[in-house]
């Protein structure tokens, strides 16, 4: 045993670099395994354990105040599954917005809620740094969900200011609480108020009621159809149409929902540390392969003196239990900062907060999984020592005269012999070629792959306009029912600024389709064709008003093809649709068709936005202000011009009426007021014809605050594979090159001897390697294009860039220069006089 | 016949071993004739190694200069040196150098191709080369531990001549052999000589010294005694081994 550790501690000593990789890599695959382990289950069970916390409620309907009649819930006690139930009062303004931080205005729909109805729902302790008296003090405090501090950075004291119908109403932040519904800027953000600022809100935006159930085995009950019943008999119950302004919150979906991203780059990390490790399988085989042929007259030596042959595998083993020992402590010593970042990430993503448990034992596990896979792949080499009994070790073996086909023969050579030597020594260790090969091949599609991604995510905008698959113009304007939608888009088109004009149209209530209970949103344009950022992945877009596209995903979901008809209601409309096709992007529960097509199942049904395309370089900000002093305030607009701008007694006035008038406008859909206002002597009349806007967006702010997470986690898992591949590259490329120059350690002292020069030398074992990696490198490149080409079809964008395959490419072929070049060095050190014996 | 073509000013070479300076060579002035086999001898450890690599530029001296011709090849770089011994040395080692990865053919045209353009004619010039050394076709595409330790000898020569350089170099060719494949090398490098290749060879064999024209005796790192002799076979074998072996007495071998 001694000599066998005393054998080892050699081994490492003369391998120093190649352990230092190995090292590395293992450590790099043990704080990705360990922080996947830790935090999976942790940030999994994120949203339940908060829902379970704070006695949240699982199943939500969301309903219009004015359609909620108390008797409702008698019918959902008639549900056997239904355990408990109950309902609570809120506002919601779906239209409301909100400064964030830099203090841009944030269309996000906001709902209040008094603490007597918040407990309701959810049992949350209100969190704060303040004291009881401070909050007492404050005039209008809010208590802000997670989500909404995370997102904007919010601290107590702060003021947060909500936007309605042209009016801010700055509230001050009394602390937080963790909720489970409405935590994210897509869905909105739940504020708990004050009974006083309750009674004012209600006043302003629309009084709904949530109807919430919780049933007996939440994993097995189809919540989804026990909804539509309950609704049918609501209907049935109250005369009146509900479907459509229903909305459901349901506990599976929700929990789904909630860690959908964040499993995403867990599942990634795990891809990157099985490409890690395959990595380490392939370096170690060959290493211990190198390792018994050079040593094989010790090992003869010592099989002669009665080693055992497992003795001696033991040592070869021993080695790397060492080595994968020394990766494991460093790889969990450095998974230990990052399983917080990764928590707080999950955190971050779902919206939800949670105390991190500390698992140690997964830690553990993930040290077992990869001694256990080191211990393995190193103990099944080096069981190769018994194919060398001590004779055929001591006279350098029976091996030898096995020798492949001589296939590159000097006698041949008509060119360069560096290269012929070159060729020779490729094919005599054809077979660990391969295995390099093969990991460079799968680095290369990494990096390829990767480099791709992370470029185009660097410009957050083309990204998203690239993958959402919903189109996103510079300004997105929503006007007022009376407008002339033709009319003022060609106005607005008289604009030098202005390049295009779409006519769009949008509504907040759902298309179902009864046969599988989905719903859609629907998206309307009358002409598809003018559009940049909707493609048609398969098919073509909607033109007749029988005709709709759905979404590449709900073509996957519900196994969905071209030319399939559905029947899908609207309200109590039911109308069958043709499927012309399926549009490309990561968006779903869409459904795209034309006004007449909405109108075929709505006749009422009118275009209701345009979106504005600027030319290059035009200022939106600018640009936006511009449109509100011509067509009307929006939201933002008014509340800067409340105390300014208004100087005689007349404008005053004046703008209160056009105030009322744009609250009235976008809170009630009023189409039409005229108004005459006395004043003493004097009459001031005007009308709404002065209001065509009900609000002009900045689409990529509106973007760039909803999607920064998914953004910014896409980068940084492209980042991160950017890194292990190159780590890749870099460790197998020297491997290979440290072993095939220590193998041709005398021969090359032997050709010093006869004139060549370190150069040749080091020309020879490049043209060994580059080549390989050149054409290792290409099949990965043709599997990386094949995967981005399938990625391309499915958001409808080419993300194929020859230049950055040749960057990617570029930047494999200089590692492994450099790397090959790092250990081929060590030529230099080879002597002629290592001959010289005595 | 007789212009020098090596040729040693104060020649010093020494080696730091664990701190202590060894003085190896010291001042040594020699010169190797054009022609001449010469045969280097010593005591074991007297530098007789050191020496054959110093004149062959595969180790710059300490101290002191080493022509070739006009040449100082004791100021040349690596690669430099490289390229001279590319192009004027010929190498034979003690071990049995050669490349267990190559076949025959593909050793010697390892070294072969660096001076020479690939060409049947040079693949022809070699198999001469190799059956004039007793190495038959049958072993060409053999690998060197298929062939005897002899026969791997020879091999090397042929290697180290097939460029044909200006001197051959050996540094005990035969030590590692059994007697008659000994024999057969030692025969193989007279043949080479009588042919008019210039051979510095280091030894510490009175038999494969009695081949030689010119033996020169190294002690304490100096040249201590010259020997010069007819070319082998051009005398009698019992008086030349005698003469031989009393200067050797003389020189304290
Ligand atoms: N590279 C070296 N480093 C240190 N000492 C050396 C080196 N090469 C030779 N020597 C020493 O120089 C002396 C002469 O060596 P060498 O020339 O090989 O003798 P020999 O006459 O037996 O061939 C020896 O004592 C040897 O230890
Ligand atoms: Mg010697």
């Amino acid at each position: 045993m001694q000599k066998i550790i005393r054998l080892t501690r050699a081994n490492l000593r003369r391998h120093k670099g190649e352990a230092l990789l190995l090292v590395l890599l293992i450590a790099f695959s043990m704080c990705m395994l360990g922080a996947v382990l830790v935090s999976f289950g942790e940030i999994r069970d994120l949203f339940p354990n908060a829902v379970k916390e704070i006695h949240g409620v699982e199943n939500l309907l969301m309903m219009d105040a004015r359609y909620f009649d108390p008797a409702y819930l008698q019918l959902l006690a008639e549900e056997d599954s239904v355990t408990e139930y109950g309902y609570a009062e809120l506002v919601q303004s779906v239209y409301a917005r909100c400064l964030d931080p830099e203090g841009r205005e944030q269309p996000i729909s906001q709902l209040f809620i008094n603490q007597e109805n918040e407990r309701k729902l959810e049992q949350s302790p209100l969190i704060s740094a303040l004291s009881e008296a401070e909050i007492t003090a404050m005039e209008h405090p809010v208590w802000i969900p997670y989500g909404l501090k995370d997102n904007f950075r919010l601290n107590e004291g702060d003021t947060y200011t909500v936007l309605i119908s042209g009016r801010a109403y700055p509230f001050q932040v009394a602390g937080f609480y963790e909720s489970g519904v409405y935590t994210d800027s897509l869905a909105g953000f739940k504020l708990i108020v004050s009974d006083a600022d309750y009674r004012v809100m209600e006043q302003l935006a629309d009084p709904a009621v949530i109807v919430w159930f919780n049933t007996a085995d939440p994993e097995h009950t189809d919540t989804n159809a026990l909804c539509s019943r309950f609704i049918s008999k609501c209907e049935a119950y109250s005369q009146q149409d509900l479907n459509l302004t229903v909305t459901r919150m349901l506990y599976l979906q929700r929990v789904s929902d909630a860690a959908l991203e964040v499993k995403l780059l867990l599942i990634l990390m795990s891809a990157m540390t099985v490409l890690v490790m395959l990595t380490v399988l392939f370096i170690i085989r060959y290493r211990i392969s190198n390792d018994i042929d050079e040593q094989m007259v010790s090992i003869g030596v010592l099989e002669a003196l009665g080693y055992r042959f497992a003795d001696i595998s033991a040592m070869f083993t021993l080695e790397y239990l060492l080595i994968a020992a020394a990766g494991i402590l460093i790889g969990a010593a450095s998974a230990v900062p990052v399983i917080p970042m990764l928590y707080h990430l999950g955190e971050l993503m779902s919206g939800h907060h949670g105390a991190m448990h500390w698992h140690f034992s997964s830690l553990l596990i993930a040290a077992a999984i990869l001694a256990g896979f080191v211990l393995m792949i190193a103990w099944m080499r080096a069981r190769s020592v018994h194919r060398y009994p001590p004779v055929q070790a001591l006279r350098r073996g029976i091996r030898d005269h096995h020798y492949r086909k001589n296939l590159f023969p000097l006698e041949k050579t008509r060119s360069s012999v560096t290269a012929r030597l070159a060729m020779n020594g490729f094919m005599q260790d054809l077979r660990r070629n391969i295995g390099v090969g093969l990991c460079i091949m799968l680095a290369t599609l990494t990096l390829v792959f990767c480099l791709i991604l992370t470029v185009y995510t660097l410009h957050e905008i083309d990204f998203m306009r690239a993958v959402t698959g919903f189109e996103i113009s510079d300004v997105l304007l929503g006007v007022t029912p009376q407008t002339d939608l033709d009319a003022f888009a060609a106005e607005l088109l008289e604009d030098p600024d202005v390049r295009k004009v779409v006519p769009r149209g949008e509504d907040h209530r759902q298309f179902r389709w009864k046969e599988r209970d989905a719903a859609f949103m629907p998206q309307v344009y009358d002409d598809f064709s003018q559009l940049e950022c909707v493609k048609a992945a398969s098919g073509r877009f909607p033109q007749h008003e029988n005709e709709i596209m759905l979404t590449n995903f709900d073509r996957q979901q519900y196994q969905l093809r071209i030319g399939d008809t559905l029947t899908l209601s609207f309200g109590e409309v039911e109308k069958p649709y043709i499927l012309t096709g399926f549009a490309a992007g990561i968006s779903s529960s869409t459904v795209f068709l034309t006004g007449d097509g909405f109108r075929r199942i709505d006749p009422a049904y009118r275009n209701n936005g345009l979106h504005v395309y600027l030319r290059e370089g035009v200022d939106r900000e600018a640009y936006i202000r511009n449109l509100s002093q011509r067509y009307g305030k929006s939201a933002h607009d008014a509340m800067q011009d409340a105390g300014s701008g208004a100087e005689t007694f007349e404008e005053r006035i004046r703008q209160a009426a056009q105030q009322k008038i744009s609250a009235m406008m976008q809170n009630y859909g009023v189409n039409h007021v005229d108004y005459a206002i006395t004043v003493g002597d004097t009459v001031i009349s005007g009308d709404s014809s002065y209001f065509r806007l009900l609000f002009a967006d900045s689409t990529v702010d509106l973007i760039q605050s909803a999607d920064a997470t998914l953004v910014l986690a896409i980068r940084a898992v492209s980042v991160l594979f950017l890194i292990a591949a190159a780590m890749i590259v870099i460790a197998t490329v020297y491997v290979l090159t440290e072993a095939s120059v220590r193998k041709q350690w005398m021969h090359f002292g032997i050709m010093k001897s006869m004139g060549y020069t370190t150069k040749m030398l080091m020309k020879q074992i490049f043209l060994r390697i580059i080549p390989m990696v050149i054409a290792a490198a290409v099949p990965g490149d043709l599997l990386s294009v094949a995967g981005i080409g399938m990625l391309s079809d499915y958001i409808g964008t080419a993300l194929i860039s020859v230049p950055l395959i040749a960057a990617a490419n570029g930047i494999v072929l200089l590692l492994a220069i450099c790397s090959a070049y790092w250990s081929a060095r060590k030529i230099r050190a080879v002597s002629v006089m290592q001959l010289m014996t005595e | 016949m007789d212009s020098v073509i090596l040729r040693t000013e104060k020649l010093c070479k020494s080696f730091s071993n664990g701190g202590v300076q060894q003085h190896v060579i010291r001042n040594l002035d020699l010169e190797i004739r054009q022609g001449d086999f010469t045969v280097i001898m010593g005591a074991s450890g007297s530098g007789k190694s050191t020496l054959l690599y110093a004149l062959s530029g595969m180790d710059k001296p300490t101290l002191g200069k080493v022509f070739f011709g006009d040449a100082e090849i004791s100021a040349y770089s690596n690669d430099q040196l490289a390229l001279f011994r590319r192009v004027h040395c010929g190498f034979v080692f003690q071990s049995i150098y050669l490349m267990d990865n190559m076949n025959v053919m593909d050793n010697i045209l390892t070294g072969a191709l660096l001076v020479q353009k690939p060409s049947e004619q040079l693949n022809a010039k070699i198999r001469t080369l190799l059956e004039q050394f007793g190495i038959g076709e049958k072993l060409w595409s053999k690998y060197p531990n298929q062939l005897s330790g002899g026969e791997c000898q020879r091999v090397g020569i042929v290697r180290a001549i097939v460029n044909a350089p200006q001197i051959l170099f050996a540094d005990e060719p035969t030590g590692s052999l059994n007697s008659a494949s000994g024999q057969n090398v030692l025969d193989a490098m007279t043949e080479i000589h009588r042919s008019g290749q210039s051979i510095v060879m280091v030894t510490h064999d009175l038999k494969t010294a009695l081949r030689a024209t010119r033996v020169i005796y190294l002690r304490d790192g100096a040249v201590s005694g010259e020997y010069v002799m007819q070319p082998f076979g051009e005398d009698d074998l019992q008086s030349r081994r005698n003469g031989l072996q009393k200067f050797l007495d003389q020189m304290g071998w």
